[in-house]
């Protein structure tokens, strides 16, 4: 029997004078789930993310996490998140160690040494970055720093936004495999990002804002079925005319003079049983990538 | 609860601890000065020639506390009642308040805030703060004014009393207060630091304008109770007046209203 959702948020909104910058945001995330919140800039990722930790006060609506309204039990809901802004605010003339050990004893709970070693190094910070003011660092280094933040108390819900803007490659990858490893331990991420390729790998499901409403909302394998792969079928020699049709969802939609390019939306095996006898060189899957099916609904399919 | 306070003080006054290292170091030097500066005017006789040659209508405009400010107690206490360093102390006073507008404004009340901390927190800390500061730079300016004694006074002349020093020092400090609390008030509902200081700054030199008007004009003086500058008058305890102890305590009192509005103000707003 689980406990309370990580995070339940119901008829959410915000507006700002006459701006609606949230309406009507309803969805859940449940415990041991890596949730992708996408959208484009200005969508209400952000707007929803600071409504959930209590900076922002919502206009209408309002949000539970694991159990606690973000507005009256704000401090309990603190407690139990882990909070990586999308662009870290740092004081420039603070050091890395000073703003740990700081966040540290502002959140009331102490952090395992070992854990915190752990995380710096994943992320590559040694202590004499550490020792250095937070004006001197890089981008990157910034980002990393925001990032050890964030997962320092050890959180059971993690809320990141854009988690690996700005890191290089490497630190790209390290942030995937904690979050992963996070995942594995039962930890709860909520995450936004732009990088649907990303979103594609770690996340279980996710959901699309566009102007400040939820338009999408479905898991990774549903988004997949939403989408039509694309099978190539070469041929050894000359393409055969393709027939006018091959199964049920299954249409043939181009290709060349020795290959065949069909959408399919169903199973393989009418496709299979028709090129049975064939010159068939080679048949590829390529399966949608979510920008293909996400995008529209950022631009405004539904 | 009272660590993460602790720290955040510890944090705010970590930055500023250079400005008011100066500051008091500057303020104790000052007040130094001003006790050789006395003591020199004193063993040359100068400070009767000094009366003698100010004008009749300069008499006659600031009456005879101006001539008692001519005298060896007058000049030891200077620094309490210059211009230059009310303003300096006021501006002081001013920036440390707005420290909640400027963590709103760099967003770094998202890091802060996004850890189990009460809205009402970053506002008493930096009030708690404020009250340091106040205390912390006039009690340096007491201290400077002792030390200048203690190595600079000619033998056998009266010191100022340590009731007078303290509480020139005393009304200094809940000047700072009142327009710290005011400034607390503003920066706690504004996004931008330089907005906050610049309204708080304006607010208080217009307050202060108006008391200069109801000094000469008597119709103002009803709306000189508004001024805090009006509770605040070193000259008068410097000449030998005795202390009205309201006017402290006035002071004070606007200041904790600032603060009770600032955690009115901050504890509804987006940040």
């Amino acid at each position: 029997m689980s406990g309370p959702l990580p995070i339940a948020i119901d008829k959410l909104g915000k507006r700002y004078g006459r701006a609606q910058a949230l309406a009507g945001l309803s969805l859940e995330v449940r415990e041991g789930e890596v949730f992708g919140f996408l959208g484009l800039n200005g969508a209400g990722k952000t707007t929803t993310i600071r409504l959930l930790l209590d900076l922002i006060r919502p206009t209408e609506g309002g949000a539970r996490i694991f159990g606690h309204d973000c507005r009256a039990a704000s401090i309990e809901v603190r407690r139990l998140v882990g909070y990586l802004p999308g662009d870290p605010p740092f004081l420039a003339d603070m050091t890395g160690e000073h703003l740990l050990r700081l966040l540290e004893r502002v959140g009331g709970s102490r952090v395992d040494a070992a854990w915190r070693r752990e995380l710096l190094e994943r992320f590559d910070l040694p202590a004499r970055h550490l020792a250095r003011r937070i004006r001197d660092y890089s981008t990157g280094m910034k980002r990393k720093l925001a990032l050890v933040q964030a997962f320092q108390h050890d959180p059971p819900l993690l809320i990141l936004d854009e988690p690996t803007e700005s890191l290089d490659p490497v630190m790209q990858e390290a942030v995937w495999a904690l979050i992963a490893d996070l995942r594995a331990r039962g930890r709860t991420v909520f995450l936004s990002s732009h990088v649907l390729s990303e979103v594609e790998r770690v996340c279980t499901r996710v959901g699309v804002l566009r102007e400040g409403r939820l338009v999408l909302l479905a898991s990774i394998d549903e988004l997949r079925e939403l989408a039509p792969r694309t099978v190539v079928v070469r041929f050894g020699s000359e393409a055969p005319p393709p027939p006018p049709e091959i199964g049920p969802g299954l249409k043939v939609t181009g290709g060349a003079s020795t290959a065949w390019e069909v959408e399919a939306r169903g199973p393989l095996g009418p496709l299979l049983a028709r090129v049975a006898g064939l010159d068939v060189a080679d048949l590829e899957v390529r399966e949608s990538r979510l920008e293909e099916i996400v995008v529209p609904y950022y631009k405004g399919a539904s | 609860m009272t660590r993460a306070l602790a720290a955040l003080i510890g944090h705010s006054a970590r930055r500023s601890r250079a400005l008011l290292g100066a500051t008091a170091a500057l303020l104790v030097v000052f007040q130094a000065l001003a006790a050789l500066m006395a003591a020199s005017f004193e063993q040359a006789g100068s400070f009767d020639q000094m009366a003698a040659m100010v004008p009749d209508f300069l008499r006659q405009a600031f009456g005879a506390s101006f001539l008692a400010l001519l005298t060896f107690d007058g000049i030891v206490l200077l620094g309490f009642f210059h211009f230059a360093i009310i303003a300096f102390l006021v501006g002081l006073a001013i920036a440390v308040a707005t420290e909640p507008a400027s963590e709103v404004e760099h967003r770094f009340n998202d890091l802060l805030l996004a850890r189990p901390l009460p809205r009402w927190m970053p506002v008493a800390r930096s009030a708690i703060l404020l009250a340091g500061v106040a205390l912390a730079t006039c009690g340096a300016m007491c201290a400077g004014t002792w030390t200048g004694l203690a190595l600079f006074a000619p033998e056998g002349i009266d010191w100022p009393s340590p009731t007078l020093i303290l509480s020139l020092g005393g009304l200094m400090a809940a000047l700072m207060v009142c327009c710290g609390g005011v400034a607390l008030a503003i920066g706690s509902a504004a996004r931008r630091r330089g907005v906050a200081g610049a309204s708080a700054g304006l607010l208080v030199f217009g307050l202060f304008l108006v008391d200069v008007v109801a000094r000469v004009w008597e119709p103002a003086i009803l709306l000189a109770r508004l001024s805090p500058f009006h509770y605040f008058d070193p000259i008068r305890l410097a000449v030998g007046q005795p202390v009205t102890w309201w006017h402290p305590a006035v002071l004070l009192l606007a200041g904790a209203a600032g603060f009770a509005v600032a955690l009115a103000v901050y504890g509804r707003r987006d940040l």
